[in-house]
């Protein structure tokens, strides 16, 4: 489990991330979302050890994580511009890897890469953008460590390889202990692999919730109804919104779906169904309660 | 269960990472290598082709060498010298560069500041990496080197010894440069501010702080005396301290040894550990989110600033008052506050990356331009009473007083100096007073420059005080006079008096033209020395003005730990009669007349035509003339004063059919006049 508690880091002036309360739990795979200067990234780098926070305690399995190599072997990390020598090829680069982290499976890095068509002993200045993303977390993979931390690094691959991607976190969730923790400013790279969310907004955490509990607490309904059957839904529901278009009524609200469709077609609409929220609509549902217009902050 | 990770492969690691680097060290070690052994080659060689010359009794060229010189130089090849200390340090710098570069990259910093290691194992291992292959590439080259002189056959335990120590100065000087190459990437997040930091670490101590004061109390003060720059300032810089451990010059041999330079070498490492534990710890305080900008630690910003703008403002306000030729002091204060605000506005540019920033931070620009004030107002206001400065004789224990005018032809060695003390310590200070007093003549004095006396007071305290006076009179103070005419003023110039302690191996008595060696036994040598210095103890400093020259006997002397002799000049003038009566009894007084001189060119350097260049002068009527000057009797007005009004002319004559050549003083205006004509 990784704890943060109370977690500051300033530059100069700037508040980056602000007095954060977070805990990220194990087996699951965690997504940072905020917009760019959101604190993803500082709040990423604190939870590697690379930054020292002002104030606050980051724990990692118990362990603060500054300066200690026991808790530092329990991650790897992956920064939005990852760090390659010059002129080395994957091969040489998992024999690096294979001194800092001892468990790190050299032969299972060899497959994947043949998986996954990396060529092992060409270098990695030539690989594409993508090629490079798909090496590191195929490193990370293999460094068999408990938790990997990927800053922006779904960016820019293809959705047929963010799915591959995926598979592979849920075979390693399966067969081991690991955690990844995902940091992202596009909602649309996180929806399809996390499981538990962060929303990071002006180095504050707005929101940190299971994605299916939030899914599962929240039901999209369009029915045909008389208009003056809204007052009394409105009082027999939890409506966070609620749109009129003629006699077409699209709702928001807050419950499991087949109770709220089941209270609903008791009042005979001439139409009702449970639409399903992306993510996106989840989250403005969520942060508009709070007065947030978070139309601004995702994207 | 977390595996341990393992030291060793780390380094290991590292080392394969910069194999670049180490690459290029080992060919700088290569080269070294194959100069070397080219130096050998040709020192050995040079010694087989004497051998070819002794055999066929051959001509002079090439050089001929023994087998002495070749050892010699054999060993000095093998000693700490300057090109193995340049090449250390080089590496160094390299080294440190390389290795810390990542610390200036957030992409390499995020890289390796992720790794389950603790920073202090990386710096240890970073540092380990260094020293070691560095260590271990220098002692295969210096066992190369030892092998090839080995193998030519002239290995011994000597060169062994010095090859030993060759080693030890090249890790001193690699340390120490490494060291602060290290600290100066560590206190900076940009590669080219590190190396303008590593540029002020190597000079700010010795080079820029050294000098400031003494230039400014140069300008500021009459009496003060540019000594030397002291040499505990060498002390704090990686380069002076590596120069001065392993650049070794005498009058002997320039075969390095320890005796001279242990304590420079000591003070490499010395100064290695105190870099290396300030970079340590600044490593592990480094914020890794400062990779990228110009300083790493900003807190320390302000302090860096101020160190470089005030010496840089006080520099320019030099510069400005150098170049001055009215209003010096004005142009001073313009440098001075121009160059703090050009500076400061520069600095914290740097700082920012930002152009913007060069009017930022005023508050620490005004004070630090009132520092800069402050610190010329102390000299130009003499608040701490330099010129005035006059010790109470009771706190004084032994007075030196120097002049040319004094020690004119004598070698002057510092260790027969002792001092003024007991009752000369009273006349001293009476003669110092009299000369002070005179210092500062009026603008319409017909008081004309004699001389200048640099006074060195040791006081009862242990504190040692210098300074010079510029005498400003007609006559010399009757209290110098009292004072030049005691045995306890002379015998701190004049080896004479030393007479017991040294041994004179020859006397020869010269007019100027021509000089003569005294065919004289030890007993007759010390004869001599006694009747002249009877005569010689009487003489006053007016005396030796006003008096005619005669003769001059020239004293040589070995020199202990030396291998060329001592020699010193004394006049001998007319009134010493005993002397010349007792010189008489070696007909050394039946020199050769003028018309016996035949001059062949007069030679000086004149700037008739805007610069210097050499003028003949070949008119025999003038050359004539210039025989008046020759000899000794008639030229002792140079003896006063020989200072801008006086050019040094080489006279070649011939005498007794021989060619010979004379340094001759002339007067600026005759020189005109013979260019004229």
């Amino acid at each position: 489990m990784i704890e943060l508690k109370n977690v500051s880091k300033c530059y100069g002036d700037i508040v980056a991330v602000d007095n954060i309360s977070l805990t990220i739990k194990e087996g699951a795979v965690m997504g940072l979302l905020g917009t760019n200067g959101a604190g993803k990234s500082t709040l990423l780098r604190s939870m590697a050890g690379i930054l020292k926070p002002e104030h606050g305690d980051i724990l990692i399995n118990g362990e603060p994580v500054w300066n200690n190599p026991k808790a530092k072997s329990l991650f790897f990390y992956i920064s939005d511009d990852q760090f390659y020598f010059p002129n080395s090829t994957p091969k040489e680069f998992g024999a690096f890897y294979k001194t800092y982290y001892p468990a790190f499976d050299t032969e299972r890095f060899h497959t994947l890469l043949d998986k996954i068509d990396l060529p092992a002993s060409r270098k990695i200045r030539t690989f594409s953008k993508g090629m490079k993303k798909q090496l590191s977390i195929l490193i990370g993979i293999c460094a068999e460590t408990q938790y990997l931390f990927c800053d922006e690094t779904f960016d820019g691959l293809d959705p047929v390889m963010r799915q591959a991607i995926k598979a592979l976190f849920i075979q390693e969730m399966s067969e081991r202990s690991f955690t990844p923790v995902i940091a992202s400013h596009n909602l649309r790279e996180l929806e399809d692999i996390s499981d538990h969310i962060g929303l990071l907004h002006k180095g504050g955490v707005l929101l940190s919730q299971d994605l299916e509990e939030l899914r599962c607490n929240l039901t999209k309904i369009q029915c045909v109804l008389p208009e003056e059957y809204d007052q009394k839904i409105q009082n027999a529901l939890l409506v966070m919104k609620m749109q009129r278009h003629g006699k077409l009524l699209t709702m928001t609200v807050r419950g499991e779906s087949e109770k709220v469709v089941g209270w609903l077609n008791t009042l005979n609409p001439i139409y009702c169904e449970s639409i399903p929220l992306t993510l996106e609509e989840i989250f403005i549902s969520e942060t508009e309660v709070a007065g947030y217009d978070i139309k601004s902050l995702i994207s | 269960m977390t595996l341990r990770v393992s030291f060793p492969k780390l380094i290991m690691e590292t080392l394969r990472r910069h194999v670049v680097a180490v690459l290029i060290m080992v060919l700088a070690f290569f080269i070294h290598i194959i100069s070397f052994f080219l130096n050998v080659q040709n020192l050995i060689n040079t010694r087989v082709i004497e051998d070819i010359n002794m055999v066929l009794s051959s001509s002079y060229y090439p050089p001929t060498r023994d087998l002495e010189y070749v050892i010699e130089h054999l060993t000095e090849l093998c000693s700490p010298n300057v090109w193995n200390m340049i090449l250390a340090m080089a590496i160094g710098v390299y080294l440190a560069f390389d290795f810390f570069r990542y610390l200036h990259s957030k992409k390499e910093t995020d890289f390796y500041e992720s790794m389950p290691i603790r920073k202090q194992t990386r710096f240890k291992m970073l540092f380990i990496a260094c020293i070691g292959v560095f260590t271990v590439f220098t002692a295969i080259t210096l066992g190369i080197e030892l092998a090839i002189i080995y193998g030519f056959g002239y290995g011994s335990t000597i060169i062994v010894k010095n090859m030993l120590w060759s080693l030890v100065c090249m890790i001193g000087a690699f340390l120490a440069c490494f060291t602060t190459t290290v600290l100066a990437m560590v206190m900076t997040g940009h590669n080219i501010i590190a190396f303008l930091g590593l540029g002020v670490f190597a000079s700010y101590i010795p080079l820029i702080i050294s000098n400031l004061v003494p230039l400014y109390a140069d300008i500021f003060f009459k009496t003060y005396v540019h000594r030397e720059i002291s040499e505990k300032y060498f002390y704090f810089s990686p380069v002076t301290l590596a120069y001065k451990a392993t650049y070794h010059w005498n009058y002997h041999t320039e075969i390095w040894n320890i005796k001279d330079h242990w304590t420079y070498l000591l003070g490499c490492f010395v100064f290695s550990l105190v870099i290396g534990v300030v970079a340590y710890l600044l490593f592990l305080r480094r914020p890794s989110e400062t990779a990228g900008r110009a300083m790493a630690f900003e807190k320390f910003n302000p302090v860096i600033r101020f160190m470089l703008v005030i010496p840089a403002a006080l520099y320019a306000g030099l510069l400005l008052n150098e170049i001055a030729a009215y209003a010096n002091t004005a142009w001073l204060i313009f440098g001075l506050v121009f160059v703090a605000f050009l500076m400061h506005g520069i600095m914290e540019c740097i700082f920012q990356f930002d152009i913007k920033a060069l009017l930022g931070k005023k508050k620490q620009l005004l004070f630090a331009i009132l520092f800069c004030l402050a610190f010329v107002f102390v000299f130009w206001a003499d608040l701490f009473k330099y010129d005035a400065y006059m010790p109470n004789e009771k706190d004084v224990k032994s007075i030196q007083i120097d002049s040319y005018i004094f020690d004119e032809g004598k070698y002057n060695w510092e260790e027969h100096k002792d001092w003024l003390t007991g009752d000369s310590v009273e006349l001293a200070l009476n003669a110092i007073k009299d000369i002070k007093a005179s210092s500062n003549p009026s603008d319409n004095s017909d008081y004309t420059y004699m001389n200048d006396f640099t006074v060195t007071y040791k006081l009862k305290s242990g504190i040692e005080k210098q300074r010079c006076y510029a005498y400003y009179g007609n006559e010399f103070p009757e209290s110098l006079d009292k004072l030049s005419a005691t045995d306890d003023f002379k015998d701190d110039f004049c080896i004479l008096y030393h007479a017991d302690e040294i041994e004179i191996t020859s006397l020869q008595v010269t007019n100027g033209p021509q000089q003569f060696k005294l065919d004289l036994t030890k007993e007759q040598m010390q004869e001599l020395c006694e009747i002249y210095l009877e005569e010689y103890s009487k003489i006053t400093l007016s005396d030796s003005i006003s008096k005619k020259q005669v003769f001059m006997l020239i004293v040589e002397y070995p020199i202990e730990g030396k291998d060329f002799s001592g020699n010193e000049s004394y006049t001998i003038y007319s009134d010493f009669t005993n002397t010349i009566s007792y010189l008489k009894q070696f007909d050394v007084v039946s020199f050769a007349e003028s018309k016996d001189i035949k001059i062949e060119y007069l030679e000086f350097y004149s700037d008739k035509y805007g610069e210097m260049q050499q003028e003949y002068i070949n008119d025999e009527v003038l050359l004539k003339e210039l025989k008046q000057y020759m000899i000794l009797s008639d030229f002792m007005r140079y003896h006063k004063d020989y200072g801008e009004d006086y050019v040094n002319c080489t006279v070649r004559y011939v005498l007794h059919g021989d060619r010979r050549y004379m340094d001759i003083y002339l007067n600026k205006n005759d020189v005109a006049n013979l260019i004229n004509q």
